[in-house]
């Protein structure tokens, strides 16, 4: 099912791609992670999964580390290289984190939005949207 | 007319600057309240339907507004999740259906109202068993129907 959301603009032009059902079981950090299990945040209240060995912080610099944990760095761009996984960080217009995208082989991401569904997409069709922009990609060798 | 040189005990009582009918009229519609709203089966119930339209009302902008967020901060700052908070522990089991039903970040708003937190250590993040864990302790502590 394509759909658009009001909350990402451009997906009026280039809809999302609905790939799941709706569930807030796990959301977009943990579907970039590679876990469907969980919700990954590090509130301060230390409700919800972050791993220990980060610092539970609401900053880039904790998201980045947290894909280290599985061997992404930060690279250049998010264009598709075979060779690569890669991911992208997204933060808003106070570089506050607030979303994570995974490429998938074909070149297009997945993404987990919030507690609705997954939803497969381009990085224009998210651009601009509730989420801001990607701040930061990372890519691991494959 | 008041004598004082030798009130009565009832003008002893009753505060400097109202008259004594001043003060018989408030003592009753104090009285009054009290006994209507708690006693009255019919206005506890009328305020309990009440305050549930209020909390689903809340909730729905609650959900409309976070659906897409992550941030579980974005989420718990929301201002009607805080005015949710901000009904007070009456609304705890609305809360606890709700979550009965759904997978709704509830815990800081349960933790605001009780004071406590019963998820375990190991159930942080995994939203059926954080779910578990509180619906475990509404429970025991007489805010469920399922006892």
């Amino acid at each position: 099912m394509r759909i658009e959301f009001p909350p990402f603009p451009n997906s009026k032009i280039d809809p999302f791609l609905v790939t799941s059902p709706q569930t807030a079981h796990y959301n977009c950090i943990a579907w970039a992670f590679g876990d469907s299990t969980k919700w990954y945040w590090p509130d301060s209240a230390n409700y919800y999964f972050w791993p220990n060995e980060i610092p539970r912080e609401e900053k880039i610099e904790s998201f980045i580390e947290l894909f280290r944990l599985i061997g992404y760095e930060v690279c250049k761009n998010g264009e598709l290289e075979p060779d690569y996984f890669k991911v992208a960080i997204y933060a808003d217009k106070f570089s506050k984190p607030t979303h994570a995208s995974r490429q998938l082989v074909n070149g297009y991401w997945t993404s987990k939005l919030g507690q609705h569904f997954d939803v497969t997409h381009t990085i224009f069709s998210m651009k601009d949207g509730s989420y801001g922009n990607v701040a930061v990609f990372m890519q691991r060798k494959k | 007319m008041i004598n004082t040189i030798n009130p009565t005990i009832q003008e002893r009582q009753r505060p400097v600057a109202v008259s004594y009918e001043a003060s018989f009229v408030r003592n009753n519609i104090a009285t009054c309240h009290v006994l209507f709203v708690g006693q009255s089966v019919f206005v506890q119930e009328m305020y309990k339907q009440q305050l549930k339209k209020r909390f689903n009302f809340y909730n729905s902008i609650w959900q409309s507004e976070t659906i897409f967020s992550s941030s579980i901060s974005e989420i718990t700052n929301n201002s009607a999740y805080r005015s949710i908070i901000g009904l007070g522990q009456e609304v705890l089991p609305f809360i606890i259906d709700d979550l009965k039903n759904n997978d709704n970040h509830w815990f800081y708003a349960l933790e605001a109202l009780t004071g406590k937190n019963p998820i375990k250590e190991n159930h942080k993040g995994v939203v059926p068993l954080m779910k578990k864990d509180w619906i475990e302790w509404a429970k025991e502590n007489n805010l469920t129907d399922e006892n």
